[in-house]
């Protein structure tokens, strides 16, 4: 498969006309892998056609490679037959939970940070991979609440998972900066600790400032400490795949490719220091 | 269970403990929580418990638009809720959560006392199973009039998967029509009698009509998977003989024109 590079944005329903019909400096898109499960119409049609025009990763939302639920391999089946039909660089979900016994809260729930918990990310992992025929990337969260059991810190959580069960990291700068204020932890430490090699893809986003904590709504644009932390995380890792993710309050397509190219004017400023 | 439970038992009965947590149910898991500036460990759980609730009446509302418009705020975040609180979700997709709301409403006070109302939400679901169903290729009228006419009486028929058939007592649709197009809506009215509606999509957009008895009797028997010479028999109790087949292959062409129909077999030898 050729090398994804460049900047992307999430695909979103309200874009699907502009992507197609207006000129733009999008290099890639992003598709939720469970908005495009559905049996057919506009949602299948549209991604047909966009595919013949774009480069394309897939990602998930209801993985839940953290529950202790049974892994569900029907749903693994329509992901990889959508992978398929689609021939995604690569797909990806988060590194947490979404429910137990069968509920869907549809929430990225964090993990409490053991060896309990590694141990089952890890082994649940393999099974993906193998259900999926390909490695996976997993995402980290934004979060509100640690537990008092956890044993170690979330990067190392990140870093022993992909390490162990040969998964690779799509690092998201907002969430990692979302992170930090509410658990009051130093993001570059977060940063620093990430395998240069398997950080394949950077997410970025807006979030909404409750005062005092962060609340990761994908409804804002990108605040400046995110800017200067996406810096940061480009002169460690390089030029990594960047998008930029917006779920909410949804602008008008040429808003968010102009909020792309300060992604990529930082990038190609700070680049040069990880050569 | 020992007192000693195995790490994976224990990962397990915090998920648990949290996730009921988060659906209002009994729970202890504040204690397992770390209560540390800027948030205590209470305030840190109600943020999930919030976004739970609020995450999945944003999705009735991208469902039911029509109907939260007819309620108001106050009263759709009322139904949200008692909807939200009876009804965890089991779906891979959050646009799959809220299929059951007519059922809930037509069985709960006071939203069955307003009966158009369920009829509404019937209406809505039905369009969001329209909007995403299997896609298939259409017939033409001229895969009609290729048939052979000593063919005609055994013949069946496929029709396209995004079709769905209503039946409405209310002047549900007219209400629905107002209220998508900004209009003040009718006041509610119980027809004479129930009305057959016929909802599909047709080149991706979704389109929906009243069908006469007539016109019900055939496609049900059709979608049943009664021949071409059953469903003139079963439209002999509204038509003089004479005038079935010609009213019968009518509907066909009716349906073919749009895109209903996917399919014509001849029954295997
Ligand atoms: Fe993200």
């Amino acid at each position: 498969m050729n090398k994804l590079s460049g900047f992307g944005l999430g695909l979103r329903t309200p874009h699907y006309e502009a992507i197609l019909s207006e000129p733009h400096a999008i290099d890639w898109l992003e598709v939720i892998t469970e908005n495009y499960l559905s049996p057919g119409g506009k949602p299948l049609h549209y991604l047909e056609r966009i595919r013949e025009r774009f480069p394309l990763v897939m990602h998930g939302v209801s993985l839940s490679i953290g529950s202790t639920d049974p892994i569900d391999f029907e749903y693994l089946a329509g992901v990889r037959a959508l992978a398929a039909r689609i021939e995604p660089h690569w797909i990806s979900d988060h590194l947490c939970w979404t429910g137990v016994d069968g509920r869907n809260l549809h929430d990225l729930l964090p993990l409490p940070y053991t060896e309990a918990a590694l141990d089952c990310v890890v082994e649940r992992v393999g099974q993906v991979q193998d259900a999926l025929g390909r490695q996976i990337l997993l995402e980290n969260v934004s979060s509100y609440l640690s537990f008092h059991a956890d044993e170690m810190s979330e990067w190392e959580f990140l870093r022993e998972v992909a390490a162990r069960a040969d998964c690779n990291i799509l690092l998201d700068i907002n969430n990692i900066y979302v992170s930090s204020v509410n658990h009051g932890f130093d993001p570059l430490q977060y940063l620093q600790a990430m395998p240069t090699s398997r950080v394949r893809q950077f997410h970025l986003a807006g979030h909404s400032d409750m005062g005092g904590h962060l609340i990761d709504t994908h409804d804002h644009p990108i605040v400046a400490p995110v800017w200067d932390l996406y810096s940061r995380a480009v002169a460690l890792f390089g030029e990594v795949p960047t998008m930029i993710e917006r779920d909410d309050n949804i602008p008008e397509l040429g808003e968010l490719v102009a909020e792309l190219d300060m992604a990529r004017d930082i990038a190609g400023r700070h680049a040069v220091e990880a050569a | 269970m020992t007192a000693a439970a195995s790490p994976a038992l224990e990962l397990r009965a915090l998920q648990q403990d949290m996730q009921r947590h988060l659906l209002g149910e009994d729970s202890a898991v504040t204690a397992a929580i770390v209560d540390a500036p800027p948030l205590a460990a209470a305030d840190r759980l109600a943020i999930y418990r919030n976004a739970y609730q609020v995450r999945l009446i944003d999705a009735l509302h991208d469902t039911y638009p029509v109907l939260h418009g007819l309620l108001g705020d106050e009263a759709w975040l009322n139904l949200g809720e008692a909807y939200v609180a009876g009804h965890p979700s089991v779906f891979r997709s959050i646009r799959w959560y809220g299929r059951d709301l007519n059922v809930f409403m037509a069985g709960c006070p006071p939203y069955d006392e307003a009966p158009i109302l369920s009829e509404v939400a019937l209406l809505e679901w039905t369009l969001s199973e329209v909007f995403d169903a299997k896609d298939a290729d259409a017939l033409d009228r001229t895969a009609l009039a290729a048939v052979d006419p000593a063919q005609w009486s055994t013949l069946t028929f496929a029709f396209h998967p995004s079709l769905r058939r209503l039946t409405f007592s209310w002047n549900t649709a007219a209400v629905w029509k107002a209220m998508s197009r900004d209009e003040t809506p009718p006041r509610p009215e119980l027809g004479e009698a129930p009305v057959a509606w016929l909802l599909w999509r047709q080149n991706l957009q979704n389109y929906f009509r009243s069908m006469t008895d007539v016109e019900a009797a055939a496609l049900d028997a059709a979608l049943r998977g009664r021949n071409f010479g059953e469903i003139c028999e079963d439209l002999s109790a509204w038509l003089p003989p004479d005038e079935i087949p010609a009213a019968a292959a009518g509907l066909l062409g009716t349906w073919a024109d749009s895109g209903l129909l996917v399919g014509i077999s001849e029954p295997s030898a």
